[in-house]
């Protein structure tokens, strides 16, 4: 078994400091009301930091590059500082923080590297999907562990679930997950319907992009790899075939890699990650349950 | 959900017009992606099995789709079996908390079932969609 690859940076660009754990730093202190949202700018993830910053004080947007057809990450940028100008209050810290980080490396090592193998193994290019949506999550929790961030959450929603991604059987194994990692993972709109998120966002005045089908085009990143596996469905209303049975074996195969991937990054910060993950539970603890997110 | 219906416009009819401007769309774009890979694969040999990988999704999709395989030319499979092809509501469910800016929102739906994936030891039972 080969020791997994660390990138000596993998991010791309910020807005706030990405890191506030090292050797010498001793533990985050994990704040109280804040929480990370894998962010792309569309309209589901869009509503959903609206939402967050009503009930948490500081959201932590994190958007990834995958280095494969991934591009335009110029627009997720452009929707981070409209959130910002209608949502902070002028003259005080922005709400929203921003990184750009690369999932290159990682995904790399979950599936690319791997992924005739893999084909041969699951049928299906719901791999690739999966597999990048894994070093996501993966990334987002380093990210949680690195700054004290409690909750994480994304923008899945059931008017989307022909997406891998975002079907239930990946969003609970992805819970799971996280759950390891001492960070609360939820999706709080994933029955919130996309009309609703869409008039959220009309109210505000944000940029709705240009509507074709249903789909709001050029306000977040565009994938090609994406476009071209789900354009049987799009354009011929093909059934996606998602065999929930792998796809959860497929998960479980590959969160060992994650795992293995964290352990080796908090090494390379000469980090003990059990001794983080206990500090962590000790401070969740005094800090109390989890607190809903319900409107005051 | 996607195993049962797979996607919300599965299998709603589509005109034979659309169908063609689709196959072309289909075959343009997998087509132009199968020469930039092939390009991009001789100046970096990594991208190979990225190549394949695209080149063995395409042809499986590709003789798919001329099946016309799942896909409901001129209603020949019959109206989708759930309406606007929505999934059955799975009576066991786990909590959904949906929320908007500024009030509390009922849930959608009913609650939505937890599935039940292979567990590991001593994993207590989970609300799958939890609020944050």
């Amino acid at each position: 078994m080969t020791t997994p690859y660390i990138p000596a940076s993998d991010v791309l660009s910020s807005t706030g400091k990405t890191s506030r754990i090292g050797s010498s730093a001793g533990f985050p202190a994990v704040e109280p009301n804040s929480i990370a949202l894998m962010f792309s700018g569309g309209i589901d993830s869009t509503a959903l930091a609206i939402t967050l910053s009503d009930h948490y004080d500081r959201v932590h947007l994190v958007t990834y590059k995958n280095g494969y057809g991934h591009y335009y990450h110029h627009r997720t940028e452009a929707r981070v500082a409209e959130l910002n100008e209608k949502l902070s209050t002028p003259g005080g810290p922005p709400k929203f923080t921003h990184a750009v980080i690369s999932t290159k490396d990682y995904f790399d090592q979950i599936v690319v590297n791997s992924v005739l193998e893999d084909y041969k193994q699951y049928r299906s290019g719901f791999i690739w999907f999966m597999g990048c949506k894994m070093a996501m999550h993966m990334r987002s929790a380093l990210y949680c562990l690195e700054n004290g961030v409690r909750f994480m959450t994304d923008g899945s929603n059931v008017d989307t679930e022909e997406m891998v991604e975002q079907m239930l059987i990946s969003l609970t194994l992805i819970h799971h997950f996280y759950d390891d990692l001492t960070v609360e993972f939820g999706t709080p709109v994933y029955n919130v319907r996309r009309a609703e998120s869409k008039e959220l966002i009309r109210q505000y005045g944000l940029n709705m992009g240009y509507e074709v089908m249903d789909r709001h085009l050029c306000i977040q990143p565009t994938c090609l790899a994406g476009e071209l596996y789900y354009m049987p469905y799009l354009l011929f209303n093909k059934r996606v075939k998602h065999d929930e049975a792998e796809v959860a074996r497929f998960i479980e195969q590959k969160a060992e890699i994650c795992n293995r991937i964290v352990g080796e990054y908090f090494k390379r910060k000469s980090v003990d990650l059990g001794a983080l993950l206990n500090d962590r539970r000790a401070q969740m603890t005094a800090l109390g349950p989890r607190r809903a997110l319900v409107a005051a | 959900m996607a195993n049962c219906c797979g996607g919300k416009n599965a299998g709603k009819p589509i005109s034979w017009g659309r169908y063609a401007a689709g196959l072309g769309v289909f075959v343009g774009y997998h087509g132009a992606m199968r020469v930039l890979l092939e390009a991009a694969s001789r100046v970096s040999p990594d991208l190979k099995k990225v190549r394949d990988f695209h080149k063995s999704v395409f042809e499986t999709e590709l003789k798919e789709v001329l099946r016309l395989e799942d896909i409901n030319v001129n209603g020949r499979l019959g109206a989708p079996s759930t309406p606007e092809g929505a999934c059955e509501v799975n009576p066991r469910l786990g909590e959904v908390v949906a929320v908007r800016a500024g009030e509390a929102m009922a849930p959608r739906a009913e609650p939505r079932p937890a599935p039940t994936p292979k567990r590991r030891k001593g994993r207590p039972p989970l609300g799958v969609v939890s609020p944050v």
